[in-house]
């Protein structure tokens, strides 16, 4: 092991048999999902709808009314989220554990400054005033590689590139050193030579400070890369777990992977995943 | 200049949006030629203009400046009706570029009206079981079909005019990668069942490098690279940029 003065940790997420549904369908949207997480990277893969999203939205309870959210095991570091209240819950989120969404033109008010905002994370959560909640702002923000730190917290949401936005972002959810981070999406609104960096800046300072990360994305090459340990999800269930790509046994995520084009492996035609038989394996578990 | 063998020839072609202090160089001075019969991709990040490029081709950008020919004969900015139908687009967002009131039979034959051309009795179920759709979606409206249909919707109603080019813009980032894949094969077996020429714009480079025969890179308006499908695989470019872009899209 490469960190020798640590005890096994006792895992800092444990979820058992998590069921959501939406409104009164019948339909279970997550379907009896199990995750456990130590001090690492966990990916979630799979397509719109497989419920990747719902599973975080889910462990942040930020899904809406309509939701029904059952589970037999939820725990954050020991503490059941079941049993907690709106209030107990309001205190956690944001402080112990962060959410970063995909598209930061959106989940960034577009109406106050970036130095406002962030330094309203560091009020919210550190209980930081005035000047000092500015001062630990200014700081993250360099810590994210935010150049002309000073002159960007005057600056606007639409002001600031997409990358750059994303970086705010991880200031805003990191500052607060919160024991679990789930990005869903991080990159996907982002460009293609900006994903790699912000990614690797997501990952330093999750490390840096001990977090666990949960990463939710469609690319599951991406994850692959990232992540210590993947669950592939497809309509609700994860459908297996793989540390890496060459262990992948379930045949949706072999159709997934096959379904890729591969400009070291050209094809004529790509591989188009069965879905006949993904249903009548369906059908019978 | 014009050979016999380039669908689409362009020569100094350069668009500015606003003046004075806004003034905002997008295109500068491209010149490119796409054989007959080929595929040219062309990659770049948000804000470089390869999506402009293709709206100065179709004629939906009024304000360019230099030469463009399709087929061997110059376009003006005022195009005939002959000259639009050869050149259709497919846009990325599926889930805009249809009219969410209007029903699919009204979508593909919409083409055909505009240039005042009748429909022919079953014309619109040929054109969706040309893209693997029921004729019986003709009576559907677009939120009744998935983003992977509504993709092949938006294929079959460019195809409908039956223009010897097909401009791609991005046509499979808004879709998952099974569908992405559905996609791709049904544009690759259209190209060789009609013989098409295809531009097509991306960001992302396998798909690119799978669909295209020659690839160009764009940054800030320019071309700074032009390589084979074999270059991405092998992960060699010549230009720095280019360079980044490559090792940054396989991780």
């Amino acid at each position: 092991m490469t960190v020798p003065d640590t005890k096994p940790a006792a895992p800092t997420l444990r979820v058992q048999g998590l069921n959501v549904r939406y409104g009164r369908g019948a339909l279970k949207a997550v379907n009896g999902v199990d995750l456990t997480l130590s001090a690492g990277r966990l990916g979630i893969v799979g397509e719109s709808g497989s419920g990747k999203s719902t599973v975080g939205r889910a462990l942040m309870r930020l899904l809406p009314p309509s939701a029904t959210v059952e589970a037999d095991l939820m725990e954050l570091e020991g503490r059941d989220l079941r049993k907690l209240n709106e209030r107990g819950f309001r205190k956690l989120r944001g402080k112990d554990m962060a959410l970063i969404m995909q598209d930061p033109r959106y989940s960034l008010n577009p109406v106050r400054s970036i130095g406002d905002q962030v330094a309203e994370a560091a009020n919210l959560h550190l209980g930081l005033k005035g000047r000092a909640a500015r001062n630990a702002a200014a700081e993250m923000l360099d810590r994210v590689r935010i150049r002309n730190v000073a002159s960007v917290m005057d600056l606007y949401p639409h002001q600031i590139s997409g990358g750059m936005g994303q970086r705010v972002m991880i200031a805003m959810m990191l500052i607060a050193r919160p024991r679990l981070v789930i990005a869903d999406e991080p990159t996907s609104a982002l460009d293609v030579s900006v994903r790699a960096e912000v990614l690797e800046l997501l990952d330093e300072l999750v490390r840096e400070q001990g977090s666990s990360l949960i990463l939710i994305s469609h690319d599951i090459r991406m994850v692959a890369a990232f992540c210590n340990e993947v669950a592939v999800m497809y309509k609700g269930r994860v459908v297996e777990m793989i540390q890496d790509l060459t262990q992948a046994k379930h045949i949706y995520t072999q159709g997934l992977l096959s379904a890729l084009p591969d400009p070291s492996n050209p094809v004529r035609r790509l591989h188009v995943p069965d879905r006949k038989r993904l249903e009548q394996m369906e059908a019978q578990s | 200049m014009s050979t016999k063998n380039h669908a689409i020839e362009v020569r100094g072609l350069d668009v500015v949006y606003g003046e004075g202090e806004h003034r905002n160089h997008v295109v500068r001075a491209l010149d490119f030629d796409v054989r007959r019969g080929e595929t040219l991709g062309i990659v770049g990040e948000s804000g470089c203009g390869k999506s402009t490029v293709l709206r100065c081709l179709t004629g939906l950008e009024r304000g360019w400046s230099g030469e463009i020919r399709v087929e061997g004969s110059p376009v003006s900015h005022r195009r005939t009706q002959e000259e639009l139908r050869r050149l259709q687009l497919v846009f990325q967002d599926p889930f805009a570029s249809l009219h969410p009131r209007h029903r699919i039979r009204r979508a593909i034959t919409e083409p055909l009206r505009c240039m005042g051309l009748a429909v022919r009795p079953g014309q619109v179920e040929d054109a969706l079981e040309q893209v693997g759709l029921p004729g019986s979606f003709a009576e559907r409206f677009p939120h009744e079909l998935s983003g992977g249909q509504r993709q092949r919707v938006a294929i079959a109603r460019a195809l409908v005019l039956n223009p010897p080019i097909l401009l791609l813009d991005e046509p499979t980032s808004a879709l998952d990668v099974s569908v992405q894949a559905e996609v791709l094969n049904l544009l690759s077996d259209k190209k060789d069942a009609e013989a098409l020429t295809y531009v097509m714009v991306s960001h992302d480079l396998s798909v690119i490098a799978h669909m295209c025969d020659r690839i160009l890179v764009m940054k800030d308006g320019r071309f700074v690279d032009e390589f084979a499908p074999e270059a991405i695989a092998a992960r060699r470019a010549t230009d720095p940029y280019a360079q980044h872009l490559i090792d940054a899209s396989f991780v």
